[in-house]
């Protein structure tokens, strides 16, 4: 081998020699660039997600709900409350070791009455850091396990609703749902008064996930919310829902209402119905009872007065249409308070043939049967009231929307148009919330609005002593009060069915006391009764009792002439 | 030569002043250094004592509130009917008696003509302690 040659051989063993010492520096540097490039991905590009998933593991945060604002009656008396309760949290971090699972569930299990296998089955299935496992313990329980401190155990503070009366005017109250929300009710009508604003807290964790002593701090203080006061007078409200299951209960009738308002405000003192707010979600054909306001409607236009008299002879044609009195009585020559006083259909066929269809639809409007009464209840409906513009509209209709048929309104819509037939003539705005009052001393008062006048102080006090004249007969009525003046009008409607009628019914009688200055007007209704009783017969006694028990509580003194009569 | 004396006799008194400011001085930095020290600590103290005050003030506001709750549900048409029936009371047959007061009261003494006299006294109402004198008289 030539030098030549030797040379050539070094310089290629040199050239291999640095390749070899290029390649092992390349294959740590690609494992730096990766785990570079990992650690870029960790720390710059997904840091926030990073983050968060860090706190979460050591530090958990939660709302902190705000007590919900009180509900009192009228008179003040609490009817809803808040109190503060505790949701237990586990963390599935602490309970991964079974044996403290199983001890911290067996202590858990002991104070609150859950199961604790459940307990543990549901933490080991979650997929959550903190897994809720009860809502809204007592607060001494809470209390009792914060002393024990089962491992892993967190108890967040929340608060719920508790009522002091029971059931008492559930159907107006609502209720809330497990995120503190109104549902139903007045709790979901008013929740932006009630609710309040809740506030934030932060709780620390150790690595076991075991919440640090002292480790829960508030960010933000909750604000309580606004207290409001119904014009549900608790006392009536109670009579009212006895009244009702009584009424129900003898007449075996498959549902009902009872509705006691102030007439010249439309304060609502109680409200009580089967289904629950039937009173205001049920369109029902009200019958009879609409005579009165057929009645009002002649009168206001001078067409007729009390005395005015026609024939009765027990039938009458409406084109070609026979229309008949209750068990086709004839009542001869007859006046228009003697029409309300036996409920003479004929004799409201007279009126609303005098009337005529445009004037009588056009009163019916200003009553507001076709639109909803506005009352601060969820989920009203609005009335049917068909007019000669309607396709399948037939003169007879007119006949006997006159005595409450072939319309469909809801109890309140027709216990707020009888309130204007006998307040002097003005629509009232039906409402539940009298005031509210926030935290901080605010005190807001509902906004009462001049209602619309529909018909004259005139007419409305012929009307109360023509309805006076009802229920102040010679014999005893049923729904004549013991104690105080008053008048009414009954109703028994049969309900619509296929193409015409069925034999089922829904009786009703209304009434207002005293008669000199009406404090209350009183809707009965009984849906469906099986003892197949006239409103008079079986709704008429108790509008008696209820005008007799409700108005000593508003402290109205009995009517002078009726003291020691029995 | 004498100047190198006084001099002399100086040195031991300046290498005592020179110890005593040393000590001053590392007294010093010692207490500086403390000083944080004792502040986080009585800031800690204070913010756990905060804490603790403020969970008091929520255990006692959950506590007024559960006793609205209690006192509301004694005070519910439910607990008062059952009571009364307990201690035999009825619905009344009759309706309640209103009083109507008119306006034209002429004096408050015609309201109580009906009840039993007050017992007159001196007019000078007697003393608790003159009875003791009075008993010591005898």
């Amino acid at each position: 081998m030539g030098e030549a040659a030797t040379k050539e051989y070094m310089a290629q063993r040199s050239a291999r020699k640095t390749r070899r010492v290029w390649l092992p520096i390349l294959l740590f540097g690609a494992c730096f660039a990766v785990l570079l490039g990992r650690l870029v991905h960790i720390q710059v590009i997904n840091h926030d997600n990073y983050s968060v998933q860090a706190e979460n593991t050591l530090i958990g945060n939660d709302i902190l709900e705000a007590p919900r604002g009180k509900i009192f009656d009228r008179n003040g008396q609490p009817l809803v409350l808040s109190i503060d309760t505790w949701d237990l949290y586990i963390s599935t971090r602490a309970w991964s070791v079974n044996e403290t699972a199983k001890q911290a569930a067996k202590t858990i299990a002991h104070e609150t009455g859950l199961d604790d296998k459940k307990l543990q089955l549901l933490v080991h299935e979650s997929s959550l850091v903190d897994q809720v496992v009860a809502r809204d313990l007592s607060y001494e329980t809470g209390l009792k396990l914060m002393d024990l401190a089962p491992l892993g155990a967190v108890l967040l503070p929340n608060t719920a609703r508790s009522y002091p009366n029971g059931k008492l005017a559930l159907e107006i109250l609502g209720f809330i749902g497990t995120d503190n929300l109104g549902l139903a009710g007045i709790e979901a009508v008013y929740d932006s008064l009630l609710a309040g604003e809740p506030g934030n807290f932060v709780y620390e964790r150790d690595s076991r996930g075991t919440p640090i002593p002292f480790g829960i701090h508030i960010i933000d203080e909750p604000a309580a919310g606004s207290s409001i006061k119904l014009t549900i007078d608790r006392r009536i409200q109670s009579i009212a829902e006895k009244e009702l299951a009584r009424a129900l209960k003898e007449n075996e009738g498959t549902g009902g209402t009872i509705v006691i308002m102030d007439p010249f405000n439309g304060e609502i003192f109680a409200l009580a119905s089967e289904p629950e707010l039937s009173a205001i979600t049920q369109l029902y054909e009200p019958g009879s009872v609409l005579k009165v306001i057929t009645a009002a409607i002649g009168l206001d236009l001078e067409i007729i007065t009390p005395e005015t008299t026609y024939f009765d002879t027990g039938i009458t044609y409406v084109h070609g249409e026979p229309i008949q009195n209750w068990e086709s009585r004839s009542y001869g020559l007859t006046t228009m308070t003697e029409v309300l006083q036996h409920s003479i259909n004929t004799g409201s066929v007279f009126m609303v043939e005098q009337i005529g269809a445009e004037n009588f639809h056009k009163y019916l409007e200003r009553f507001s049967f076709n639109t909803a009464t506005g009352i601060d209840l969820p989920k009203e409906a609005e009335g049917i009231v068909p007019t000669p513009d309607d396709k399948n509209w037939s003169p007879v209709d007119l006949a006997t929307q006159s005595f409450g048929q072939s319309i469909s309104i809801t109890p309140l819509q027709l216990i707020r148009a009888f309130a204007a037939t006998i307040n002097g003539g003005y629509l009232v705005q039906p409402h539940i919330l009298m005031s509210s009052l926030s935290e901080s001393g605010e005190q807001d008062e509902f906004e009462k609005k001049q209602g619309l006048k529909v018909i004259s102080p005139e007419t409305s006090t012929s009307i109360r002593e023509m309805l006076n004249k009802v229920v102040n007969t010679y014999t005893w009525h049923p729904a004549r009060p013991r104690h105080y003046s008053s008048g009414g009008k009954s109703g028994t409607a049969n309900i619509p069915a296929m193409g015409g009628y069925s034999e089922d019914q829904i009786i009703s009688f209304m009434s207002f006391a005293p008669l000199e200055n009406p404090r209350v007007v009183i809707l009965v209704k009984i849906d469906r009764n099986k003892n197949k009783l006239t409103g008079t017969e079986a709704a008429g006694p108790v509008i008696a009792r209820l005008i007799d028990k409700t108005l000593p509580l508003l402290n109205v003194p009995p009517t002078a002439r009726y003291v020691g009569v029995k | 030569m004498a100047t190198r004396q006084q001099a002399l006799a100086r040195f031991p008194q300046s290498t005592l002043t020179l110890r005593w400011g040393l000590i001053v001085s590392i007294s010093l930095l010692a207490l500086s250094a403390l000083i944080p020290v004792l502040q986080a600590s009585l800031i800690t103290t204070q913010g756990h004592d905060l804490q603790l005050l403020k969970q008091n003030r929520t255990r006692l506001t959950s506590e007024i509130r559960l006793l609205e709750s209690e006192l509301a549900g004694l005070n519910s048409l439910e607990r008062i009917e059952r009571r009364a029936r307990e201690i035999g009371l009825i619905d009344p047959d009759t309706p309640p008696i209103f009083i109507q007061i008119s306006n034209n009261l002429t004096s408050v003494t015609k309201t109580t003509e009906g009840l039993p006299g007050k017992e007159i006294s001196d007019s000078n109402p007697t003393l608790w302690w003159r009875s003791i004198f009075k008993e010591d008289q005898h």
